[in-house]
């Protein structure tokens, strides 16, 4: 009970120490920039889409395009089936793209960013004060609790950045539906971001110094990327070679030790988390939140040993 | 019960190829002040950090009022320290930070604020509660970390270095604040002025190269009682008092007289015996020491 107190402890201070310093508000601004700025070239690139159809087809069209058969077998091919296909219609544009920006900027501003949480304090010595009133399993999680409440805050006021140049130059959205979704997007954004986490507290726990612990979980998560793009592509040629009738688990099993390898790594789960099912986003959200645990755990099986 | 504060038995504790604890063992009496001694690189701070827990030892054991080494499971708090060499959290105001290091030693919210108003007053810092630590001088930053170490009620506190970089008028307040404590808790402090540790402590360890060379209650250590020296400004012919006193040995030393004594002899004894020659010689009496000195103890270990 007092492990869990300490736990909770650890994690508010950490959140309050890091929005009273620059750093928060470096990682505010980020997530405030990459919000606005994505968000702003993608209404200018969907208005334009609109204006096309509706130039081309008359503005009827453009109101049923998202509804209309011909979007969802397109959709559906995409996918590789139709289920897929329905739900990522049923989402509005601006959450599945605040998604993708999750997806794609979160690794980065993660490693950038929480990397130093544990290091910094061990280089500075600052951890020494909290270590000798609490162990080391209480005070390490509480600073990942701290860190995912502070990713939280950021992936948050990201969406709320999101909807608000959503609704400023967006023609045609539906306010309280976006967002409804950026909120539900931003929650299972958030395991992705985690895992990163996790890998960013690896590092932090691994090596003393900002530096090294920025390097090394520089290189865990280009290591990630990668390892996320070959497996990719090793389903997509799956498909390609065997026809996209392939259910998951048929794939998986069709792709053997490489399918299994493939779940090792954030990417591996990304696309569960835009699935119509909730079982398979689930299976996808767990398996991120493992990833980050696992990463985390390696790096506190060095911290556990070695002298603060 | 262990009337034992702290026993180290077999420490050993090696940073590659160097051996900083090499068999350490020391015993440390409840209620003291005890003065940790030795030169840099002797083992202070890393015998701190193990026993703080900080510091993985390789080999020995750690027994803190005979409950074993330091297990944050148990609950109570009774081990609490400054180490050497931290930098506090920049950006978090005084009563918040130590707020919170209270809290994490098991105090409700209410409680830990006032421990921790408390303890900045008696480091002269009531009134900087609110100012963040960045915006501290490098002595109050200083202070602010003896605080932290005397949140609460723990039974044993290790401060490493808690005065330096500290001016004379703050280093006589904090040592008057340590032996306010004497009796009430366990007061282990490593530090490299050995007048200041003399002022304050009742027992001492010095160590060397890893392991206790001595250790004991300060009158012990500097031998006082039985060790009287006196400061003269003349040169005077010694023979007189070796005739005299027979069973006393003297040892003239540049301008000091150093007179030891057997079991039996008393400080004024000796004085009653020796002062009526150097009176009557007149070498010029300037200053009578009793014991000798902790910097005294330390040379003479140190050349050993």
């Amino acid at each position: 009970m007092s492990r869990l107190r300490n736990v909770g402890l650890v994690a508010g201070f950490d959140l309050y120490e890091s929005l009273r310093s620059l750093k928060a508000l470096a990682l505010i601004l980020i997530y405030v920039l990459i919000a606005f700025g994505a968000t702003a070239l993608f209404s200018q690139a969907v208005n334009g889409l609109f204006e096309e159809v509706t130039e081309k087809l008359g503005p009827q069209a453009a109101d049923k395009l998202l509804e209309s058969d011909e979007m969802l077998e397109l959709v559906t091919k995409l996918t590789g089936n139709e289920a897929d296909a329905r739900e990522l219609l049923r989402i509005p544009f601006i959450a599945l793209f605040y998604q993708g920006v999750i997806v794609t900027f979160m690794p980065l501003i993660m490693v950038l960013t929480s990397s130093d949480a544990i290091s910094g304090q061990i280089a500075s010595g600052a951890a020494r004060f909290s270590l000798f009133r609490t162990d080391r399993a209480s005070w390490a999680l509480g600073k990942l609790v701290g860190q995912a409440a502070l990713m939280m805050v950021g992936i948050l006021v990201g969406a709320l950045v999101c909807w608000g140049t959503g609704m400023a130059l967006l023609d045609r959205i539906d306010a309280a539906n976006a967002l409804y979704w950026l909120l539900r997007m931003s929650f299972r954004g958030a395991f992705y971001g985690f895992a990163y986490l996790g890998i960013a507290l690896c590092a932090s726990q691994l090596v003393r110094t900002n530096f090294a612990a920025r390097g090394i979980a520089l290189a865990i998560a280009m290591g990630c990327f990668v390892a996320g793009r070959i497996f990719t592509s090793m389903r997509v040629r799956a498909l390609m070679d065997q026809g996209k009738d392939l259910t998951p688990e048929e794939l998986d099993n069709y792709l053997g030790v490489w399918g299994v390898l493939g779940k090792l790594v954030p990417s591996g789960h990304a696309g569960a988390l835009i699935k119509p099912d909730v079982a398979e986003r689930a299976g996808g959200m767990l398996g991120l939140l493992l990833i980050g645990l696992a990463f985390f755990g390696l790096g506190f099986w060095r911290l556990y040993r070695r002298d603060a | 019960m262990s009337q034992a504060a702290l026993t180290l038995t077999g420490l050993r504790k090696a940073y590659g190829r160097t051996q900083a604890l090499d068999g350490l063992d020391v015993e440390i009496p409840k209620g003291v002040v005890c003065g940790f001694i030795g030169p840099n690189g002797a083992g202070k701070t890393t015998t701190f950090g193990c026993i703080g827990g900080l510091i993985r030892h390789d080999a020995g054991s750690i027994d803190i009022l005979g409950q074993g080494p330091l297990d944050h499971g148990k609950g109570k708090h009774v081990l609490s320290m400054l180490p050497q060499d931290c930098d506090l959290i920049p950006q978090v105001p005084v009563v918040a930070y130590l707020t919170h290091l209270a809290r994490l030693q098991g105090m409700s919210k209410d409680e830990a604020r006032k421990t921790a108003e408390q303890r900045l007053d008696e480091v002269a810092l009531g009134d900087r509660a609110k100012a963040t630590i960045k915006q501290l001088s490098h002595g109050m930053k200083r202070r602010v970390a003896v605080a932290q170490a005397l949140l609460g009620d723990p039974q044993v506190v290790l401060l490493d270095e808690p005065t330096s970089g500290l001016d004379p008028d703050l280093v006589i307040r904090m040592r008057e604040l340590f032996a306010s404590h004497r009796g009430d808790r366990t007061l282990v402090i490593s530090s490299h002025n050995l007048r200041e540790l003399e002022a304050v402590c009742d027992h001492v360890v010095f160590i060397q190269r890893g392991r206790c060379v001595r250790s004991g209650t300060i009158d012990e250590v500097t031998q006082r009682g039985l060790v009287m020296r006196y400061w003269v400004e003349r040169q005077f012919d010694l023979t007189k008092l070796v005739d005299k006193f027979a069973d006393l040995d003297f040892r003239g030393d540049g301008g000091v007289l150093t007179v030891t004594a057997p079991d039996g002899w008393t400080a004024s004894k000796i004085n009653e015996s020796i002062v009526p020659h150097l009176l009557e010689v007149d070498a010029g009496l300037v200053e009578i020491r009793h014991g000798q000195t902790l910097e005294d103890v330390y040379m003479e270990d140190h050349r050993g």
